[in-house]
């Protein structure tokens, strides 16, 4: 753009005079001044005149840069910033280093990413590799950043990345941060995308990982929630090695120190041993037990475990009834 | 004390100032709203241009629910938002902007709001949606081909509004949906993303719309959402984040489809909501401490203020 904005100001610059800028109403002209700077008001007076001359040129890429700029949220110019750089056959990789700016500093914006996806889709295969990286410098500067994971996920399925690499990603960022939801979610999702969510060895691997961490810091709902996540299809007591791991944690952990999610962990054991029918009545009292210190050391929770307690309940009752049709 | 035990620090959460606001400032949320838009100019040349029928809905809506609509300049908001019509059917954010789904959903319910949704082209409409609808039953969001299941609330909640959802692919859409729908018991973006309130609220209002809550297990969603309650009463968007006063309505207004709104300490969360409130200028900010201004958006106080007052009215 260097080549083009020798003045501030769009109105001022002898590149541009044969375009008419198309400024909003004369009434809104006045209003935004009070919200907006002049060089707003310019850059997108030439930019509303670009769209209706159609104009795609290099100087109106120089102009796109300047809008996104000011207002990175506004589709309608990164929309029309991919059908310049289609028609010019622009240079990607010049494109790529202009976003790696532009997502430093908007990395919640959903049009950068967007933007960042469809010049990758016209690179192919030879992004890959610049891609994994800027997302883990993104990620590493914002562990949970949405965008970052949704789209190195979007990069892994379209290049086929292999398995192993990415879960070593992943495991380093629960290294860094135990807690990290984001990354549960990024192993749990390339396991799905590798079909490995029914290969035995495999989930035992994940499940040690889960036990591991919570070992470490009981109080991870991320970790818990793992942890349930791989055993859900055959449920949460299906694993002896869980049931007497979490069994072991409770009687090692001091009373006044048991997590609440190891306690309501527990208590889902129980609901479902009442389900199976095993020891109905004993897990149907321990869950109620569970439930009554969880009210208290969780509070603000309270009502949820109170219905988790009449649930426990209604359960028995239920399996009790089968047992006599019986 | 071992190692471990001194990394379990805390629950990220935050502390209620004892001064913050302990009632809700209605007066001042509307003032707040009308300065802008007794401005002599209009006050919907203020907001950003490229969020504007979403930021009049955000206003409308609010002063809709705390009754004060009449205050607003009912013709001139309407015939703004006919003035965001383009060719496709579909209306963008500002007259000349691309037509966008979100938009399209804020532009028709304005127009409800203001009872004027017979000037709309409820035909035109629905079939801008239905040509979003891609192949494997998810919604993109404009022509750019963006994929992200808030597109299938908009797209369902829009045609849902004008007449039969039937015009749209619905069986392949709650498919779509389900592939979004994790071990969690939440919802992501996109088939493999991260479970989010946000999205939650998205997918589950959604798959009511389209009367298919069936289809997942409501506990378990919900016992998720619970966990999104802090101890300051505040709700987060995701595990380990930071409460804000949005995700009270993400978080509620999805706990209240389910059928359980009583899994949270409602008490805990207005005693929240109430300590953002600016008692000064009216308004909300994200979470107590943090001034109103401190996002830098007139409209993203807007939404805001917009989320904590139907908070209010709606579900509480």
């Amino acid at each position: 753009m260097d080549e083009f904005s020798s003045s501030p100001l769009y109105k001022d610059n002898a590149d541009w005079k044969d375009v008419t800028p198309i400024y909003p109403s004369k009434n809104e002209e006045v209003a935004v001044k009070i919200a907006v700077t002049e060089d707003f008001i310019d850059a997108f007076a030439y930019f509303r005149a670009v769209l209706i001359k159609n104009e795609k040129s290099p100087r109106v890429m120089a102009l796109l840069e300047d809008c996104i700029r000011l207002n990175p949220a506004n589709y309608t110019v990164w929309q029309y910033r991919r059908v310049c750089l289609t028609e010019l056959g622009w240079d990607l990789k010049k494109e790529m280093r202009y976003l790696d700016d532009i997502i430093q500093e908007s990395s919640k914006n959903y049009q950068v990413w967007h933007h960042r996806r469809f010049i990758v889709e016209l690179m192919g295969e030879s992004a890959v590799c610049d891609e994994l990286r800027f997302c883990s410098e993104v990620i590493r500067e914002e562990e949970k950043n949405y965008h970052a994971w949704q789209h190195r996920q979007w990069v892994v399925r379209t290049f086929k990345v292999p398995l192993d690499d990415e879960l070593t990603f992943a495991l380093k960022m629960l290294l860094i941060d135990s807690r990290n939801n984001s990354a549960y979610n990024y192993r749990y999702f390339m396991l799905t995308l590798h079909d490995k969510t029914e290969d035995k060895d495999r989930i035992n691997i994940e499940i040690n990982l889960a036990k591991e961490f919570i070992q470490n810091i009981p109080n991870n709902e991320s970790a818990w929630n793992y942890l349930t996540g791989l055993l859900i299809t055959n449920g949460i007591t299906s694993d002896s090695n869980v049931v007497s791991f979490v069994e072991d944690l409770y009687e090692t952990t001091p009373e006044d120190k048991r997590s609440p999610f190891l306690l309501a962990f527990i208590a889902d054991m129980m609901l479902e041993n009442i389900e199976n029918q095993t020891a109905a009545e004993e897990s149907a009292e321990r869950a109620k037990k569970l439930y009554k210190t969880l009210q208290s050391i969780d509070p603000v929770r309270i009502n949820y475990y109170k219905h988790q307690s009449l649930l426990a309940q209604t359960m028995l009752i239920k399996s009790q009834t089968k047992v006599a049709a019986k | 004390m071992s190692f471990a035990g001194l990394l379990d620090f805390a629950r990220k959460d935050v502390e209620l100032p004892m001064n913050s606001p302990k009632e809700l400032l209605q007066d001042l949320h509307s003032n707040f709203i009308l300065k802008y838009e007794k401005d002599k100019n209009g006050y919907h040349y203020i907001m950003a241009e490229h969020l504007r029928v979403s930021g009049i809905y955000w206003c409308a809506n609010a002063m809709d629910l705390t009754k004060n609509l009449d205050r607003m300049s009912r013709e001139e908001i309407v015939d703004y938002v006919l003035c965001c019509r383009n060719s496709d059917g579909g209306y963008g954010p500002a007259p000349g902007h691309d037509s966008h789904l979100l938009h399209t959903l804020c532009a028709v319910q304005t127009l409800i709001i203001f009872d004027s949704l017979e000037k709309a082209d409820a035909d035109s409409i629905c079939k801008y949606v239905q040509r979003l609808q891609q192949e494997d039953g998810s919604f993109c969001g404009d022509q750019s081909g963006e994929v992200d299941t808030r597109f299938t609330l908009c797209s369902f909640a829009t045609c849902h509004l004008l007449g039969p959802l039937s015009v749209l692919n619905v069986d392949s859409a709650v498919r779509f949906l389900m592939r979004c729908y994790n071990t969690d018991g939440g919802f992501g973006t996109r088939p493999g993303s991260e479970s989010h309130s946000g999205q939650i609220y998205c997918c589950v209002g959604a798959l009511a719309i389209a009367g298919r809550l069936a289809e997942i297990d409501r506990d378990r969603t919900a016992e998720w959402l619970a966990f999104r309650q802090c101890d300051s009463g505040g709700l987060n968007g995701r595990p380990e984040k930071l409460p804000d006063v949005c995700y009270s309505w993400w978080v509620l207004a999805s706990l209240s489809i389910l059928g359980r709104l009583h899994f949270i300490d409602q008490s805990a969360m207005k005693t929240f909501i109430y300590a953002c409130q600016d008692d000064e200028t009216g308004g909300f900010a994200d979470r107590p401490g943090d001034c109103s201004s401190f996002d830098n958006s007139q409209l993203h106080e807007l939404s805001t203020l917009q989320f904590g007052v139907t908070v209010f009215q709606k579900i509480l």
